[in-house]
């Protein structure tokens, strides 16, 4: 609870209804962390902040309960055998052969790392202890953005061929040719700027709004609490909105990580075809 | 769920269909927004020009939004009748 201690920590805990003191209101501030740790390397300055921990946290947590799962693989499957693989059916099922067909078993290793990268990222916003979700910071979600179109324009190239890609994309068929002109350009701008733009700025405001409206209910919690009658009914109040509100934000976390996956592989789909 | 059939290629989810239509109609209307804003510049009564453009390029992406989706019904058809 770094970040919501760091807000009310301005008028300390004193910091309630009747004393004086104006209500803290969080603001962009929850989203700034300094560097923990400094140093250069070939010239660059690397600062470690919080999310860069979780980052490299999450990223190791991944790691290791998947390699548990899938290390030996049994015919009876275990415990974490069994979630594994629970999983990785999940991923096929509902987002890769949902979206793409059977051919999409190919890129089920780029889609389910980035379907639990994104949710146990998303995740940290409401994990005890961590109650960041690194999704929040803009650079995170372009990195990822950046990947996917990266993967989608190579199988895009590769499937139709370099200029034929392009070509399908920015021509419609059965359109007359004058109106072409004035479709093309929107066509090229939708699938190559707005589409990883989109991408990115969805899943950020999503974990951004969520992130701010827990922590605006926890900072109303204490500051609320006080002794008056209208303090401590307004204090247990956002209380059980702050509960609701993190049910509420598990859900998106998860909803978030599942949709920035479903769109991946459609533009994966939408590569593959040549009728696009 | 493993072993039931699954077709090569797959017609889009309601849910893709509407990203699909945000994303042409956002590009649209900053496409020839900016196209409009730049004859602005060039010819005078900027405001008239930027907003003639927003319209303008909706008015195209929802062209070119039923254009991609008759496309795609077309293609499902030919490929339940095959």
């Amino acid at each position: 609870m770094a970040d919501v201690v760091d807000v009310v920590g301005s008028g300390g805990f004193d910091c309630h209804l009747m004393s004086g003191c104006g209500f803290p209101a969080p603001g962009t501030e929850i989203f700034e962390f300094t560097p923990l740790v400094e140093f250069s390397l070939f010239g660059i300055t690397f600062g470690i902040n919080k999310p860069v921990i979780l980052l490299i946290l999450v990223s190791a947590f991944i790691i290791f309960i998947f390699t548990v799962a899938f290390a030996k693989p049994k015919l009876v499957p275990g415990k974490w055998q069994s979630m594994g693989e629970l999983s990785y059916l999940f991923v096929r099922d509902q987002i890769s052969r949902e979206t793409i067909g059977k051919a999409g078993d190919k890129y089920m290793a780029f889609l389910f790392s980035l379907f639990f990268f994104v949710f146990f990222l998303n995740f940290m916003g409401i994990f005890p202890g961590a109650q960041f979700p690194v999704t929040a910071l803009f650079v995170y979600p372009v990195a990822l953005a950046m990947m996917v179109w990266l993967v989608y324009m190579f199988i895009g190239m590769k499937n139709q061929g370099p200029l034929k890609f392009f070509t399908n994309m920015m021509f419609p068929p059965g359109v007359p040719k004058p109106v072409l002109v004035i479709l093309a350009p929107i066509e090229f701008l939708s699938n190559i700027i707005v589409r990883p733009f989109t991408l990115a700025v969805r899943l950020m405001a999503n974990m951004f709004a969520g992130h701010l409206l827990i922590t605006v209910f926890i900072v109303a919690t204490i500051y609320l609490f006080s002794p008056s009658v209208i303090g401590m009914l307004g204090s247990v109040a956002s209380g059980i909105m702050t509960l609701i509100m993190t049910g509420f934000e598990f859900m998106i976390e998860a909803l978030q990580a599942y949709i920035f996956t479903l769109l991946t592989a459609s533009y994966i789909a939408g590569s593959l075809s040549n009728e696009h | 769920m493993a072993s039931k059939d699954v077709a090569d290629t797959k017609a889009a989810s309601p849910n893709e269909t509407a990203w699909m239509i945000t994303g042409r109609l956002l590009a649209g209307m900053l496409l020839y927004g900016a196209v409009g804003w730049l004859l602005g510049r060039w010819l005078g009564h900027e405001a008239l020009f930027i907003a003639g453009g927003i319209l303008f390029g909706m008015a195209a992406s929802l062209y070119l939004v039923l254009a991609r989706l008759n496309q795609e019904t077309h293609e499902l058809k030919r490929s339940n009748q095959t």
